[in-house]
C-alpha cells in the first residue's frame, strides 16, 4: 500500500492511493470562541442543498454541543473506541490511523450509524459537563460546553474516497473539493461507514450517497460557501490553504494555520488530514481539547489569548465580506482584505471607535432617556 | 486357450468402460460442473418462477463461498448454495435460480440492503478472473435486484414509505428529478419508471462495474417460506458488443453470486461460485428424410475419446504383461 505524508501527524502513513495534493485547498477556519449556536449556517446549507425527498435527515452543515452532543450521535466516540487508546510522541502521532488499524476484510476502519443516531441532530444542545459553581473561571471553566461547527472536511486523504470500491468519489485537483460522482455511485455505503466525521450521507430515494460539495459553484466564482457567508457571529473565514512548505504569510488561511498556528484540525489522529481548522475555546479543559485537536492546543490558545497586531487584525476580518480574501494586510489602524485580483474588498478598523451621546439633546430640547 | 481368455478379458474391460461412461461416471478426468440449458419449443416463463415449464430443465446444486479475493470481503457468507437450471427456445435463454434466505429484503434506508443474485459470463472465449473479470477479459453480468423489483411493484421510493411516521411539511422543489441529483445525472440506481428488475452490466476487473448502454435483461422473482426463486433471462444473441453471445450449441463458462441483504451483504460482500459450464442445447436437427435423429455433432465425443484411450492403455498393459509371462515360460 502506498505511503503518503500527513503533516498533521508529522509522519508517513498508509493510504490506498499515491500522494497528490491539489493546486490550492478549500479550507475554512472556525473561531469557536465566537459561535453562539444560532444554527443560521445549518439552515443556510439546508435551504440551499438538502430540502428534497430523501434528504430529510441530512445536515451537511451541523453545529453540535460538546462534550455530549454529536450528529450522528456519538459519531466520534464510537470511532475513538474502535481505535482504542493511542498516543502522541511530541508532535508525531505514534498510534494507528483508520487506514492502518483496518480489519482484514475492509479497506478503512469505520462504523455505520443506526437510523436513530441521525434522528436528533442537536441532542444535548447546551448540556454542559462538570460541576455547577457560582462563578466561571479561566483558564478552565468548572462547568463547560462549547459549540462545534462541522461540515465535510474535504480531507487530503479522505476516508470516503479510500473506502469506495469503484472510485465513485474523487478529489478535485483544482481546489481539493471531494465529491461523490452522482452518475457512478451505486449506493454501497462503504463511504458512509468509512468517513470518520460521518459527512457522507446515503439518500434512500435515489439510492446513492451525497455529501457537502463545498458550495463549489460559489467557490468557482470566488464567493464563500453558504454556511460561511450566512454566519451571524462572523466566526468563519474561508480561503485557500497551501501545504506547509508553500505557505504564504499574506494568505489569511496559511497565516492562521501555518504561521500563527492558532487554528487546529479536528481529530488529526484519524489520519485523513482534514481541511477545516478550529481556534479552540479558551474555557474548555485542555485534555478534552487535546483529544479533539491534537497536541498543539496549549500553544494555539496562548497565541490566541495574547495575539500580536497582525493576528488581531486578521481576526477582525472574519465575516466582513462574501468574497474569498486571497491576501490581507494589517496596517496601524486598519485591516484590509484583497480579492484574488488584488482589488480591495473590505477595510475594517482594528478598534471600533466608541461614541457616547450626551443625556440631553439640545436640538430637540429633550432628554435622551431609556425610561420615562 | 490362453488367447481366448485374453480376448475375453479385454472384451469385458472394453464393454465395462463404455457402459460406465454412458452412465455418467467419469473415467479419465474430473469435469467442471455443467448446466445444460434445455431447449424447449415454446415461450419461456421469463417472469414466472413457479411455471411448470421449469420442470423440463435439470437443476444443478452449486456450492457458494464468501468472496475473499478483494476487500470489502465476505468472511461469513449467508447463503451456502444455490440451485440453477436453464431453458432456451433458440431466441431467449432463461435461468431459474433458487436459494434459501430467511428474510425478504427489498432495500430502503441506510441499513437496509437488498437481496439480489447475479450471473456472470465472459464476453469472449475462455474464463477470465472469476471475480469480476480482468483487463482484456471482460464479463457480462445479469443482476436481478429486489429493490428494482420493488420499484416496479410499488412505484419509486418515497421517504414516507420507509418511515411511515415521518412528517415533512413541504418540498420546495417538489419531486423534480433535477433535485434528485442522481436521477438527473442519469444513474440507473435512481431511475424513475423502471421496467426491468434485472441489470445488464459489464466489468473488466473489480471496481470497474458499469451499466451497459443497452439493457437486454428481463426477469422476476418470488419469495416464499424462506426461499427466493428468481428468473433471469435475455435474448440469446444480441447486437450488443458488451454482451456474451449465447447461441444454440454454445458451451460457455458462467458464475453465480448471491447477496443476502438482511445480513448487510452488498458490493464485494457476496457469496460466489467458481466458474461453471453452461451448455446451450440446440434444437434437435432434422435428417434429410425429415425424421428426427442423432447426428454426429450430438455424439458424446469426449466420452468416446476417453473410453477408447483408456481401453488402449489397458490393452497395452495386458498385452505387455502377457508377453512377459510368455517369455518366462
Amino acid at each position: 500500500m502506498p505511503k503518503v505524508f500527513n503533516w498533521h501527524i508529522n509522519r508517513e502513513m498508509e493510504y490506498p492511493y499515491e500522494e497528490s495534493r491539489p493546486d490550492k485547498q478549500f479550507a475554512i477556519i472556525f473561531n469557536i470562541n465566537r459561535c453562539i449556536g444560532c444554527q443560521t449556517c445549518t439552515m443556510a446549507c439546508r435551504n440551499t442543498w438538502t430540502f428534497s425527498p430523501g434528504q430529510e435527515y441530512m445536515w451537511w452543515n451541523n453545529v453540535e454541543t460538546k462534550p455530549y452532543g454529536g450528529y450522528p450521535h456519538n459519531w466520534d466516540v464510537k470511532l475513538l473506541e474502535k481505535l482504542g487508546p493511542q498516543t502522541w510522541d511530541g508532535n508525531t502521532y505514534a498510534g494507528e490511523t483508520i487506514f492502518e488499524k483496518v480489519p482484514n476484510d475492509k479497506r478503512v476502519l469505520g462504523h455505520l450509524p443506526t437510523e436513530e443516531d441521525w434522528a436528533h441532530p442537536n441532542i444535548y444542545e447546551d448540556t454542559p459537563a462538570g460541576d455547577f459553581v457560582e462563578s466561571t473561571e479561566l483558564p478552565e471553566n468548572s462547568l463547560w460546553m462549547f459549540y462545534l461547527q462541522r461540515t465535510c472536511n474535504h480531507c487530503t486523504y479522505p476516508g470516503c474516497l479510500a473506502a469506495c470500491p469503484r472510485k465513485a468519489i474523487y478529489k478535485r485537483k483544482s481546489d481539493g473539493v471531494v465529491l461523490v460522482d452522482q452518475s457512478r455511485c451505486r449506493g454501497y455505503r462503504e463511504c458512509v461507514e468509512a468517513c470518520p466525521y460521518k459527512k457522507a450521507m446515503y439518500r434512500p430515494t435515489t439510492r446513492v450517497t451525497e455529501k457537502c460539495i463545498a458550495c463549489y459553484p460559489r467557490n468557482d466564482l470566488d464567493l464563500g460557501s453558504r454556511c460561511v457567508v450566512a454566519c451571524v457571529g462572523k466566526i468563519r473565514m474561508q480561503g485557500w490553504l497551501h501545504s506547509p512548505d508553500k505557505s504564504d504569510p499574506t494568505n489569511p488561511i496559511d497565516y492562521l494555520v501555518h504561521e500563527s498556528k492558532v487554528a487546529l484540525p479536528l481529530y488529526p489522529q484519524f489520519g485523513t488530514e482534514p481541511n477545516l481548522y478550529y481556534i479552540p475555546p479558551r474555557w474548555a479543559p485542555r485534555d478534552f481539547l487535546e483529544q479533539l485537536f491534537g497536541p498543539h492546543v496549549k500553544k494555539a490558545l496562548a497565541k490566541y489569548t495574547d495575539p500580536d497586531k497582525k493576528l488581531f487584525g486578521l481576526l477582525r476580518l472574519f465575516g466582513t465580506t462574501e468574497t474569498i480574501i486571497s491576501r490581507f494586510e494589517v496596517q496601524d489602524e486598519v485591516a484590509i482584505g484583497f480579492d484574488r485580483a488584488d482589488r480591495e474588498l473590505v477595510r475594517v478598523p482594528l478598534e471600533e471607535p466608541m461614541y457616547i451621546r450626551s443625556e440631553y439633546d439640545q436640538r430637540h430640547d429633550v432628554a435622551r432617556l431609556n425610561e420615562p | 486357450m490362453r488367447k481366448i481368455y485374453t480376448v475375453l478379458l479385454l472384451g469385458t474391460i472394453f464393454t465395462i468402460s463404455v457402459v460406465t461412461s454412458l452412465l455418467n461416471v467419469p473415467m479419465a478426468m474430473a469435469v467442471e460442473t455443467e448446466v445444460v440449458s434445455k431447449y424447449v419449443d415454446a415461450n419461456l416463463p421469463l417472469a414466472d418462477p413457479s411455471s411448470t415449464m421449469w420442470k423440463n430443465a435439470t437443476p444443478v446444486e452449486v456450492p457458494l463461498s464468501g468472496q475473499v479475493a478483494i476487500a470489502p470481503k465476505n468472511l461469513k457468507p449467508s447463503v451456502p448454495g444455490i440451485r440453477v437450471r436453464s431453458l432456451n427456445n433458440r431466441k431467449w435463454l432463461a435461468f431459474l435460480l433458487e436459494w434459501d434466505d430467511p428474510t425478504k429484503d427489498m432495500g430502503g434506508a441506510l441499513l437496509d440492503f437488498k437481496d439480489s443474485v447475479a450471473i456472470q459470463f465472459p464476453t469472449e472465449e475462455g474464463s477470465p478472473f472469476y471475480c469480476m473479470g480482468q483487463s482484456g477479459g471482460s464479463v457480462e453480468i445479469l443482476h436481478w435486484r429486489a429493490d428494482f423489483q420493488k420499484d416496479i411493484e410499488d412505484g419509486s421510493l418515497n421517504a414516507q414509505d420507509i418511515f411511515p411516521n415521518m412528517w415533512n411539511t413541504i418540498y420546495p422543489a417538489g419531486y423534480e428529478s433535477d433535485f434528485l441529483s442522481a436521477t438527473g445525472a442519469g444513474n440507473a440506481m435512481s431511475q424513475l419508471n423502471r421496467i426491468t428488475p434485472v441489470e445488464d452490466l459489464v466489468a473488466g476487473g473489480a471496481g470497474t462495474l458499469t451499466e451497459q448502454l443497452h439493457n437486454d435483461a428481463v426477469g422476476w422473482a418470488d419469495w416464499a417460506d424462506g426461499k427466493w426463486r428468481a428468473v433471469i433471462g435475455r435474448p440469446m444473441v444480441t447486437a450488443d458488443g458488451e454482451d456474451a453471445q449465447l447461441d444454440s450449441g454454445v458451451s460457455t463458462s458462467f458464475a453465480l453470486a448471491v447477496w443476502d441483504g438482511g445480513k448487510g451483504e452488498i458490493d464485494g460482500k457476496k457469496a460466489v461460485s467458481t466458474w461453471l459450464n453452461l451448455k446451450v442445447e440446440a434444437p434437435p436437427r432434422k435428417l434429410a428424410s425429415n425424421r428426427e435423429g442423432v447426428t454426429f455433432s450430438d455424439l458424446p465425443k469426449d466420452r468416446i475419446f476417453f473410453t477408447l484411450s483408456g481401453f488402449m492403455i489397458l490393452l497395452g498393459a495386458v498385452a505387455g504383461s502377457t508377453w512377459m509371462f510368455a517369455r518366462r515360460r
